[in-house]
Parts: C-alpha cells; structure tokens; sequence
C-alpha cells in the first residue's frame, strides 16, 4: 500500500472500514454459530477474513454491477505459517505504542486498544486454553451502520461471505484461505520456505558462534524456539501440498456451507492472479516439486538437533537417516563437494558441534540457491518478502476499489 | 464509474466551455466553486488552447459590493458539486432578494450533484447525478486535482506570491524554522506544491496587541506553498491572523495606526462604515482589519527572510496576482483593490530595497523551539487533532438520523473560535496543526461570524464541515468520546508470540 497519494483523511477512512468490517464479522460470526457469549477465536476470525477478503476482491472485480464493493480498508489476506490469515496493514501511522510486525501488520489486540475499533461495542478479549477469543457486540444499531461508510450492499454481501465461511471445519476453512487455486498455494509454500530458511538458519548461525555446552540457557532456548519453529514450518508446508491436493474436497464442503446462499454459484473465487510483477501460480507445481528435498534438508539439520541434544529426549543421531537423506539432495546438488557424506559422519563422531553448524549453514544456502533457480523466484528474508508480497505481488486485485476505501 | 484526474480536467474543459459565457460574472461558491475557472484554464494551456476569459467574484464577498453593481451585470453561481443546495439556494435568494437581481440575470450552475439533492441547477441540462460513493470519490478526485496548484484555494486570506531562483526544499524548510514552529499541511507527498504552515512568535506584532477594539490571539502564521518549477522556485504565502473586533472602538482609536502602517488611505475603514449597509460594513470592516495585520505580519517577517534568499542566491521578486490569475479576472470591490494594492506595493519594496539583515523589529531572533508541552497521545490510533472535533461538537450533533438516513445539521448557528480552541487545548501549535489539516480535508469550515445582533463585534469561527464531511466529523466525535476498557497486555503480547515469534 503505497500511501504517497493518500491524504491523512484517506488514510482515516480507510481505518474506519477496517475497523468496521472486523468488528461486523465477528458480530455475524457470533450470530451464525450463536456464540454471542463465547466470542470468536482470533485464529479462526483470521481464516474468516482471509477468505472473505479473497472473494470480495475477486467478485468485485469480475461483476462491478453485481458486487458493487468499494474496498476493504487495510485488510490484506496475508500467507502465514499457520496458513493464509486476514490481517491489518495500515497506511494511518498510528501513535508509537502500537507495533508493526515487519514493519506491515498490526496486532489486532492492540487495535481493540483504540478508540476507533473498541467503539463498535466488543465487550472483552479473554483466554480461553491456548486460545484468545475477542466477544464481539451481540447485534450492531442500524442508525450505526448506516453511519459507517460501509454500504447496504457491501453490508449485505460481506455478512453472507462471512456467515458462510464461519460454517466450515477448521481444516476447510485454512485449506481455502491459503490453497484454493495455484497461486494462493504457491503463496502459501513460499512463506513456509521463507520461514524455515529463517529460523533454521538463525538458529544454526547461533551454534556456529558458542559452542553448545557453553551455552546460557537463555541463548540455549532461543536455539530451541527457533528449531521447533522451523519444524512448524515444514509441517505446514506438507499440510498445505495436501491442501492442494485434495481442494476439491473443501470446495464441496464450502459449496454445501452456501447452499442457501445467493452466492453459491458464485464462490469460491479461483481466479489466478494476473497483477503483480511476478506469476505466482506458475511456480506452485515447482514449489510442490521441492517437497522431498526440503524434507530432505530438515531430515539432515534435525539429526543435529538430536546431535546436540537440544531437546530434553535423549535421542541419539540416525547416521543412515542422515546420509540417505544427503543421497537425496545430491539428485538437485550433485556436484556438491558438501554432500560427501565423510564430511558429515567426522563431526557428528568427534563429535565438532561447531562444524556440524558450519556445514548446516552451508547446505542451506546451497539447497535455496537450487530452490531458488526452480521456481525462478528469491527466497527472502521475511520482511522483504511481506513487503514484496503487499507492494509488487499481492494475489488479489485492488485497483478497481475507490480510492479511501 | 472510476475518477482520475484527467478525466475530471476534461470534464470541467467542456463544461466551462460548453455553458461559460464571458460577459457574464462567475460566483464561485466556497472554496472549490472559486476554484473551478483555474483548474479550466490550467486544463486549456496543458492542451495548447486559449482559455475563455472569465470574470469571477469570491462568494463570501457578495456583500462587500453596492447594490448597483448586481443592477448592472449578469451572474453566473458555480458550485463544483451540489449535496443539498444549501449554499447554492442561499446565495441564490440573497442575490434575489436583499440585492434584487432579476432571476433572469441569475444562472446557477454545478458540475455534478448528488443523487439525493432535489436543488436543479441551471446548468448543465442535464445535471449529472452521482449516488453517495461515486460522489464522494469525485470528490475527492477533485481535491487531489486542486493540491497540486500553485494558486491554493484559500478564498478567505489574500495571497501573496513570489518567485526566485533555485532554493530547493531543504534550504526553504531550515530557513523558515527559524522563525517558528513549522508543520507540513497534509501528508501526501506525490502533489508538486508542498505545502507547509509557519507558526510565528506574536513578539513580530507585539505593538499591535494592546490597540483599543482589537483583540489579537497570540498566534500568527503563514501557510506557504512551495513548487520547483523549471525556470526556478514560486512560493505562495497565506498570512492570518486570529483576531475579535469591535468595529466602534477600532474606528475610534486604532483604524488610524493600521491605516498608517500597512499605506492605506488615512480614512479608508471609515470610508467603509460610511458607505456601506448596515449588513455589510461589520463585516468588511473586520475583514480589512484582520487582513492588514496579517500583511503587516508578513512584511515584517519578509525583512528577515529575504536578506537570507539572497545570500543563497535565491534572488526573489514579487509576482502580481494578475501573472498567476491569466485568463482569470478577478471582481473584487473597491476597498479590497485599494488594499491589495497598498499591501503589494509595501511588500514589493521589501523584496526590492533587501533590507539589511540586521535591522529586526524585535530584540530575540526567533528560534524553532518546543514552546509548548507535547500533547500525551491519548488513543493507540486516532491522531489527536481529530480530538478538535468531538470538542467541537458536543453542543450540536454535526449529523442527524431521520430514521433512514444521516443528514448534515443545518441548524447548527454558533461555531468555536480559536480563542476557545487554544483554551481547550492550550497548544498554539498543535491548534494550529490540527486546523490547517481539517481546513484543508473539508472536515472543517471556517466563517467570519457577527457575535452580536447589531453586526458591530465580529469572530472567525469554525464550524463542521458540511455535506458528506458532516456524517464523519460525526463518526470522528463519536470514536473520541467513547470509552475504551484496556486490552490486557499480557493477552496481546501472547497473540503476537503465537503469530509472530518472539524474534
């Protein structure tokens, strides 16, 4: 969102919608699935909007007169870890208590902090397990919504959106926020690739510098987080290939959610991105295509994590595990002096944690460079990489919204 | 329907074109009624085409004429865009009736209007009508076509206008901080006139501040417009000041000095009084006063400023209105030539004669310096100047319900003064800040107002903006006047764990 040409009033009304459309879809959520009291979790109200988000551009786009919607403020649907969430990049620059993480998204609690989004009526934020749950308003006044700049139509078709995704399964609801067509799954795998790149690496360079059994414990569990986080993102990526592969499958089950809908003919949105710089969905067959290799790769970083026993199980390194899965990275790397297995077995047998974490960095970097080349496309550091993704390949199109809104 | 700048010069080329005619006088209404011809002759010259000559008074001086005037000449009323036709319809029956132009010397035309406004303008047949949002887009289409000019749509303050050599933008900006508190107006960078208020220690007028009949706020400024052209830098400046009058005891006892110091004629304000009605001279009278401070505040500020420009190289000169105007002519009354005039020929001999620098009217050389205490942010996300607008609206709800829909208050008679603002909010600065951007965005309007039934006391109040910009001063107060409960931190702090890391 480049906001040279917004003026601060926009820039506020943009805000205004934001803060109105969240707080309506968690009000029609509630009312859907009579969970007044409740309230909805922010996990599952992010899948909601991401899929909301995704079909109010696409309807808009193809049929104007039909879907007469005139933007959808600062939310983005954003591809995520945990899978495609809807979120708030604002172009208001807020007061310096809140932040911006990556410099791009706001933490919708510290939003429900302000005047402009507290004011539709939410009455608490609770804990509930491990999960925080936002209690909307029961039901919002109509002299208050017709005072929102947020249209009757608009009204209407975002609560029938909402109401119909708010009915799925946790499972159908992030497989069509993050994998419903090419483009959102190559969106999808790439942010995996661009975590795991992140935390593993981070975690390995940490290694590299201080040896384990010198380690403080705070240092040791930053090591820690950052493995368990890079094992997260392998996890997803294969949840989200399974996505794609079986969308057919949650596209039923969305169809049957509206089918007393007068959007059921018409969702969900396929559409394949055509703006942006860079065709995403062109690269979703070769991101899938990476699959083993990546696997491959965190099969050989974590038999260090076993090495330097990171964990509290006392696992024990598998050294046939950790060469067949250098034998598989020789297929995309084979002249790579790195993959000789000797080189490996010495140090896990000295045992030379340091070199283990040296050779580790180098794999990686070796690996992504060939990832990079097969699906023609930069690995970047995440905030790179969310702002490439906002500003020159964002999936949905946009230029038809009035401006402001 | 989408809008974008071109096609909005183009729209305003042929309606110009199509229904202006050139003996007929233009009132532009408001600020972008007014500034309508500008953005035709400006389209004309882009497309190598000699503009229409267009005759064009300022609406809020349609009193400061004689009643022969309107007798004698043909009107044309010009309003960018009709919402209900308050503004219209009102100067419409002023012209009717307290001037009593016959109807038929009497065109009213709008470039659009809203779907719901049952005013039908003159002109053009038809009248394009647009439903809420594609006006509002319009709209604001249309404010962005008017940022981008040199010639600003200030109607109200007379505006000075210089040019000179080569003075880029960060040798401009260190140059005018050091005379006070300067504050950008706007945030969107991508218009060609970067536009920026300098807010100035009231020590510049410190003889005027006890004269009898005047009561002068302490904060002076200046809105500037700065634009790198080719040939080199034009600069625009909007002197204001704050002021109440009395008009008796100024006539009394201080018309004389400010007549003397800005060069006007020795009985020029009373010359006013005498020949002017009974609803008209209060208001002129405070008009001329407040206006001629305001050039004082300028000249005194320019025997500082421009010995600095030419040390720089920047060599300024003055530009006569006429030169930025072009084929715009402009119907002023009598009195406002006479003091333009006046106050053009004084700053011209500023700029020309180059004082030297050390001769200053006040002993501190003003420094840019935190006079007044930061405001603590009171919301995660409102900017605080939208605070003004709750402060202004807890009398008189700016929007009211019919039970269908959200209308502007017509009703609303009594604005705030910055008197009552500053007192509010005791920060001259951020007062001033906050008004130049909701000046500037429509969420606010700005009057000279009679404060007592004989039009003999006057104030500049303002008021909520009207039309679309009334339903959001409304949204705007009622954000600011709900009250929130905390958000526990710890419960915010675990959502951004859970989604972002700890890193």
């Amino acid at each position: 969102m480049i906001s040279g040409d917004l003026t601060n009033k926009q820039k506020l009304c943009l805000e205004e919608r934001t803060s109105f459309l969240i707080n309506f879809t968690g009000v029609e959520t509630q009312k859907a699935l009579s969970i007044q009291n409740e309230g909805v979790s922010t996990r599952r109200l992010y899948k909601i909007l991401a899929n909301t988000i995704y079909d109010w551009h696409w309807l808009s786009h193809d049929d104007p007169n039909r879907f007469a919607f005139r933007g959808v403020g600062e939310l983005v649907w954003t591809p995520h870890k945990f899978g495609s969430l809807g979120l708030v990049a604002p172009s208001i620059e807020y007061n310096s208590n809140i932040k911006l993480h990556y410099g791009l998204f706001a933490n919708m609690l510290d939003l429900f902090a302000s005047k402009e989004y507290a004011k539709w009526g939410y009455r608490e934020i609770r804990r509930v397990g491990d999960e925080r749950h936002i209690v909307f308003a029961p039901f919002l006044d109509f002299e208050l919504l017709e005072k929102s700049r947020v249209e009757r139509q608009e009204r209407h078709f975002w609560a029938e959106l909402v109401r119909v995704y708010c009915r799925l399964s946790d499972r159908a609801l992030d497989a069509l926020a993050s994998c419903r067509n090419k483009t959102s799954t190559s969106h999808s795998l790439l942010i995996q690739l661009v975590n795991w790149k992140r935390h593993m690496g981070t975690a390995f360079d940490m290694l590299q510098q201080v040896n384990i059994t010198s380690m403080d414990s705070v240092t040791k569990d930053e090591v820690r987080g950052h493995i368990e986080a890079a094992r997260a993102c392998v996890k997803q990526f294969f949840v989200k290939r399974g996505h794609f592969k079986d969308i057919d499958v949650h596209i039923l089950e969305l169809k049957g959610s509206a089918s007393y809908s007068e959007l059921h003919q018409f969702i969900p949105c396929l559409n394949e991105s055509s703006s942006g710089v860079t065709n995403m969905a062109d690269k979703c067959d070769a991101l899938i295509d990476l699959s083993d290799y990546l696997g491959a790769l965190h099969a050989v970083c974590g038999e260090f994590r076993k090495q330097i026993r990171i964990d509290q199980e006392l696992e024990i390194p598998d050294l046939i595990k950790l060469t067949e899965s250098l034998k598989i990275l020789e297929q995309i790397l084979p002249t790579s002096t790195l993959l000789d297995p000797k080189r490996w077995v010495i140090p896990f047998l000295q045992p030379n944690e340091r070199e283990i974490a040296v050779l580790c960095l180098a794999l990686i970097e070796e690996v992504f460079a060939v990832f990079e080349a097969n699906i023609k496309n930069s690995i970047l550091r995440p905030t790179p990489h969310y702002h490439d993704v906002l500003h020159r390949n964002y999936p949905l199109p946009r230029d038809h919204f009035t401006k402001g809104n | 329907m989408k809008f974008d700048r071109e096609s909005l010069r183009q729209q305003i080329l042929h309606f110009v074109d199509r229904w202006f005619d050139e003996d007929e006088i233009v009132i532009g209404v408001l600020r972008y009624g007014a500034h309508i011809p500008h953005i035709y002759q400006n389209a004309c010259l882009r497309e190598h085409k000699q503009p229409k000559k267009i005759q064009l008074m300022l609406s809020h001086m349609i009193r400061f004429f004689p009643c022969e005037f309107y007798r004698q000449n043909r009107f044309l009323l010009l309003d960018d865009t009709v919402y209900e036709g308050v503004e219209m319809s009102n100067l419409l029956n002023t012209l009717l009736e307290e001037f009593k132009v016959p109807r038929q010397n009497l065109r009213t035309a709008t470039l659009i209007a809203h779907e719901q406004s049952e005013f039908e303008p003159d002109c053009p047949k038809p009248t394009e009508r647009l439903p809420d949002a594609e006006y509002i887009a319009w709209k604001e289409e249309l404010a962005s076509l008017v940022r981008r000019d040199i010639r600003p749509t200030e109607r109200d303050h007379p505006l000075y206008y210089f040019k000179g050599g080569e003075l880029p933008i960060g040798k401009f900006l260190s140059l005018i901080q050091e005379f006070g508190h300067v504050h950008p107006v706007g945030s969107d960078w991508d218009a060609p006139v970067f536009r920026a208020s300098v807010t100035l220690n009231p020590s510049l007028l410190s003889d005027l501040l006890q004269l009898d009949g005047l009561e002068l706020d302490p904060v002076l400024k200046v809105r500037l417009y700065w634009q790198q052209t080719v040939s080199g830098t034009q600069l625009t400046a909007a002197p204001m000041v704050f002021h109440q009058l009395d008009i008796d005891q100024f006539l009394a006892q201080s018309a004389n000095t400010i007549e003397s110091l800005v060069g006007l004629q020795h009985d020029f304000f009373q010359r006013i009084y005498s020949n002017h009605l009974e609803t008209a001279r209060g208001h002129m009278i405070f008009y001329f006063a407040g206006r001629s401070i305001a050039v004082l505040m300028l000249q005194r500020l320019l025997t500082q400023v421009i010995p600095r420009l030419e040390q720089i190289g920047c060599e300024p000169a003055c530009v006569s209105p006429k030169e930025i105007d072009g084929f715009v002519e402009y119907v002023f009354p009598q009195e406002y030539i006479e003091f333009y005039d006046a106050a053009f020929a004084s700053i011209n001999g500023i700029v020309k004669t180059s004082p030297p620098e050390d001769r200053l009217p006040f002993t501190d050389h003003p420094r840019k310096q935190s006079r007044f205490p930061e405001r603590a942010n009171k919301d995660p996300l409102l900017p605080d100047m939208y605070e003004i607008l709750e402060f202004m609206t807890r009398n008189a709800a700016p929007a009211i319900w019919d039970g269908a829909r959200w209308t502007p208050n017509k009703a609303i008679s009594k604005g705030t003064s910055h008197r009552e603002l500053v007192r509010e909010f005791k920060d001259e600065v951020f007062v001033s800040a906050a008004l130049d951007e909701l000046l500037d965005s429509g969420l606010l309007r700005a009057k000279d107002v009679p404060i007592d039934s004989a039009r003999m006391h006057f104030d500049r109040e303002f008021f909520p903006g009207g039309e679309y910009n009334a339903v959001q001063v409304s949204r705007i107060a009622d954000s600011w006047r709900y009250q929130t409960s905390a958000v526990d931190p710890l419960l915010a702090s675990e959502e951004a764990l859970d989604l972002w890391g700890p890193y």
